[in-house]
């Protein structure tokens, strides 16, 4: 089964995510921010990476940059609460730097499973 | 008297008074050349005689002495040098000859005697001591005056009289020319018009002078063309020539008075001189001198010059000339106060024109140490700014301007206008006022004051209507207001995007782990059952959130066919705790499916704003609040609203029995950031943006409110199936049953 790595900085959100992809089988792995999540990708890379936007130390948009360069086989979901409406639209910008798939949190998941299917297909 | 054997003379006076004494020695029969008594008296007699004749030779005066029967016995040197001058009759002067009977020939005279003959009757005869009498004896170029005295003497033959005859033409003159003078200045004064003056004056000048006609041309400040004021008898050759010609060219001597603002004499038009074409005419007219005197302005600008033509040659009388330079400078007074009060007049329409044309009432008031008010001067265009006639406002200044003002602009104005004064700087004030008609307007009053004497002031000023101005400015200071709070809201965007962050994130685990609770709890349960209520609270959450952001970024709705009724139960279920016990609540959706296209979270913003203000309504105190949802009947007897198609429409009602809206402020309910809450418990944003949503969705919503009985608010919402919607939308919608 495909291994997924989710990177948030909340640990609730990760964990949350991570139930919900093991049940459906995934192997999950997790990183609190850019930086942990890069290091766990050169070390063991994973299928897809599934990254929040909005994180302290490495930010969001610029993991996926630094993901799509490094491993541009690997697709990227993008994920923020702060979605479209913010002051800064994250989501858009994430899928202009190479994200497959935006998701706006909250999700349910079957919206998420669809996605990461989508993406693996 | 005649004129023959005249040219012998001057005779000395002593020579012949010394000859008419020694004939009369020489008569007498007791003097054969010896110094007897007789002949000592006779020569007393003759040295008397002497002495007469000296005497009556340095009297300033025509003299003559008459034996009892009214013969001329003696004249004296003036009397034989009038004659001569004045060409009487007869080589004796007179002498010898009855007095009267002289008089009675002497064509200088007019008509004398009978008016002295008895007079004079009575001197001779003793029973009268002297008499005087005033009469006209004029030359043939001059008027004069002569006085006549006559006094009885006594000489050895009886009685007798001693004639003297005075010339007082200059005394008559001095009197005439005092009188002349008064009543020209008299007329001058009571503004008589200028040419009744003007005549006045050559009427004066000709009856004192013989044979002369007088006019005063004059020169018009507007017009550059002269014109000529002069009596009837004025020659039409000579008027021909001035009137109505330009100064400037004219070869005459009044135009050369004028230019040089000199007099000019031309002494005698038959010689050839500047003028031949006025000289001629003036000689054809039979006049020979001309003397033109400029009358001036007291600034020295010529402004007409004054006319003597005299049908003899040479120059006037000195007593004549100082008259009429004194009557030219009246004249001039004359035609000043005329030129001023043209000017006046002039600037009385000027400032009349302007004061028109401006737009709004210039005034002139003065405030006197005791407080009185006069207004001085107020344009017409103060009726049309208040509906008071500047004479009401004149009559009645203080009253009038408090109906105008109100008791309290009018202090306003008061106290600014004394704190102004002590620094004698201008006042600018806009305060709210009122028309006659009771209209509210707002008038600006700007005014400079001016120190008139000790403790009074005249204010120069303008009132304007500013209602225009002041209306646009409250408008700009609302929208300045209104981009503040919307900065503010900006502010509260920004916020409230990172509050939605937040909360999103937290939302990720309750959806997720309840989801996934769900699976695993066994169905049909309790925990089922609880577990889908947090998950509908989640959601709720979720749409709070994108509503709180999309009000803060103006994101385009969402939109989908709903029923109403279930989009008002969600909402319902989530208000229903906020309505406090105190208020009763029914509802009435009805039993028909109401399918429109709308965004469900506006919708529930819209029902959540109305059900929170009808709670407001109440202030606390107990009620009911009715909600009606239901189609909208279109039949003719109760026709939509204006400004909605014709097309089915779907009517949410809230009606509370609050307190109501006050209906001055009723339509201002719907303006942005007006609100009845006080600073800090509303935005005064809630109805406008519901306004905003329901107009968004092609709606209406409109209020009806009676103060003290409360409010109800209709919201009218487009149905599907309408003329602007696909056929069988309603029945694809999701929602549909």
């Amino acid at each position: 089964m495909a291994k997924i790595l989710v990177i948030d900085d909340e640990e609730i959100v990760r964990q949350t995510i991570r139930q919900m992809l093991t049940r459906s089988g995934f192997e999950v792995e997790e990183a609190a921010n850019g930086a942990a999540g890069l290091a766990a990708m050169r070390q063991r890379p994973a299928d897809l990476v599934l990254t929040d936007i909005i994180m302290p130390e490495m930010e969001g948009v610029e993991t996926v940059l630094t993901l799509r360069k490094e491993f541009p086989h690997i697709p990227v979901i993008a994920m923020s609460g702060g979605g479209r409406t913010g002051n800064f639209d994250f989501l858009a910008t994430a899928e202009k730097v190479g994200a497959a798939k935006v998701l706006q949190k909250p999700f349910k998941r079957a919206t998420l499973l669809e996605a990461i299917e989508a993406c693996l297909r | 008297m005649v004129g023959q054997g005249v040219r012998e003379a001057p005779i000395s006076a002593f020579e012949s008074a010394s000859e008419a004494s020694r004939a009369r020695i020489a008569r007498d029969p007791g003097d054969p050349r010896s110094l007897s008594s007789h002949a000592i008296s006779a020569i007393a007699y003759r040295d008397v005689a002497e002495l007469l004749g000296t005497v009556i030779d340095v009297v300033p005066a025509n003299l003559a002495i008459l034996d009892p029967d009214g013969t001329v016995t003696q004249v004296n040197d003036r009397w034989r040098r009038f004659a001569l001058e004045n060409g009487y009759d007869g080589a004796d002067f007179g002498i010898g000859r009855n007095y009267l009977e002289i008089c009675a020939a002497a064509p200088s005279v007019a008509d004398p005697v009978p008016a002295i003959g008895e007079r004079l009757k009575a001197v001779l005869e003793g029973r009268s001591q002297s008499f005087t009498d005033d009469y006209p004896c004029n030359s043939p170029s001059e008027r004069r005056q002569f006085r006549m005295i006559a006094a009885a003497i006594h000489q050895r033959r009886g009685g007798g009289a001693i004639v003297m005859h005075f010339d007082v033409t200059g005394e008559h003159l001095a009197a005439g020319v005092l009188a002349a003078e008064r009543e020209l200045l008299s007329l001058v004064a009571s503004d008589r018009p200028l040419d009744e003056v003007l005549l006045n004056l050559c009427e004066s000048v000709e009856t004192k002078t013989i044979g002369a006609i007088c006019a005063v041309t004059v020169f018009e400040s507007k017009a550059p063309s002269i014109r000529v004021v002069a009596r009837p008898g004025f020659p039409d050759a000579l008027r021909q020539l001035l009137d109505g010609r330009p100064l400037a060219g004219l070869e005459c001597p009044c135009a050369e008075a004028a230019c040089g603002n000199a007099e000019v004499l031309l002494a005698d038009a038959s010689i050839w001189g500047k003028w031949p074409r006025f000289q001629e005419a003036m000689l054809d007219a039979g006049y020979r001198a001309c003397w033109s005197v400029p009358i001036s302005s007291p600034d020295g600008k010529v402004m007409a010059v004054f006319e003597i033509y005299r049908p003899v040659d040479g120059s006037l009388d000195d007593r004549l000339t100082r008259f009429i330079r004194r009557a030219a400078n009246i004249a001039g007074i004359a035609i000043d106060r005329k030129r001023a009060a043209e000017t006046l007049r002039a600037n009385e329409e000027r400032l009349r024109a302007i004061a028109s044309n401006i737009p709004g009432a210039l005034y002139e008031r003065i405030v006197r140490s005791d407080g009185k008010v006069e207004i001085v001067y107020l344009s017409d265009r103060y009726l049309e700014l208040t509906g008071y006639t500047p004479e009401e406002a004149r009559a009645n200044p203080d009253r009038v301007l408090e109906e105008v003002l109100g008791k309290e602009g009018r202090q306003t104005l008061a106290s600014m206008s004394k704190a102004a004064i002590s620094t004698m700087s201008p006042v600018d004030l806009i305060l709210p006022a009122r028309k006659k008609s009771g209209e509210a307007i707002w008038i600006r009053t700007i005014a400079r004051p001016r120190r008139v004497q000790e403790g009074t002031i005249a204010w120069d000023g303008v009132l304007l209507d500013v209602t225009a101005q002041h209306e646009a400015e409250r408008q700009r200071e609302l929208l300045e207001q209104q981009l503040m709070q919307s900065q503010k809201a900006e502010a509260l965007g920004t916020l409230a995007g990172g509050i939605a962050h937040d909360i999103n994130n937290t939302l990720v685990p309750i959806i997720g782990l309840t989801e996934m609770a769900l699976e695993d709890a066994p169905a049909d349960g309790e925990l089922q059952s609880n577990l889908s209520g947090i998950m509908r609270a989640a959601t709720r959450i979720q749409d709070l959130v994108r509503q709180i952001l999309a009000f803060s970024r103006h994101d385009l709705p969402v939109r989908e066919a709903v029923d109403l009724r279930e989009t008002f139960g969600d909402s319902w279920r989530l208000l229903k705790p906020m309505i406090p016990a105190t208020i009763r609540v029914d509802i009435d959706v009805g039993q028909e499916p109401l399918i429109a296209v709308v965004d469900a979270t506006q919708m529930h913003q819209t029902i959540m704003n109305l059900l929170s203000n009808a709670v407001a309504a109440f202030e606390g105190a107990s009620g009911t609040i009715e909600i009606r949802m239901s189609r909208a009947p279109s039949s003719p007897g109760s026709p939509l609203p204006a400004g909605l198609e014709a097309r089915p429409y779907a009517i949410l009602s809230v009606a509370d029995s609050g307190k109501g809206i006050d209906p001055a402020v009723l339509g201002r309910i719907f303006d942005p950031f007006f609100t009845t809450k006080p600073v800090g418990e509303g935005t005064g944003l809630g109805l406008s943006v519901i306004q905003g949503i329901v107009r968004a969705h092609s709606g209406l919503i409109t209020v009806e409110s009676t103060l003290g009985k409360g409010t109800c608010f209709n919201v009218y919402l487009p149905l599907t199936g309408g003329a602007g919607d696909r056929k069988g939308d309603a029945d694809r919608g999701p929602r549909s049953e």
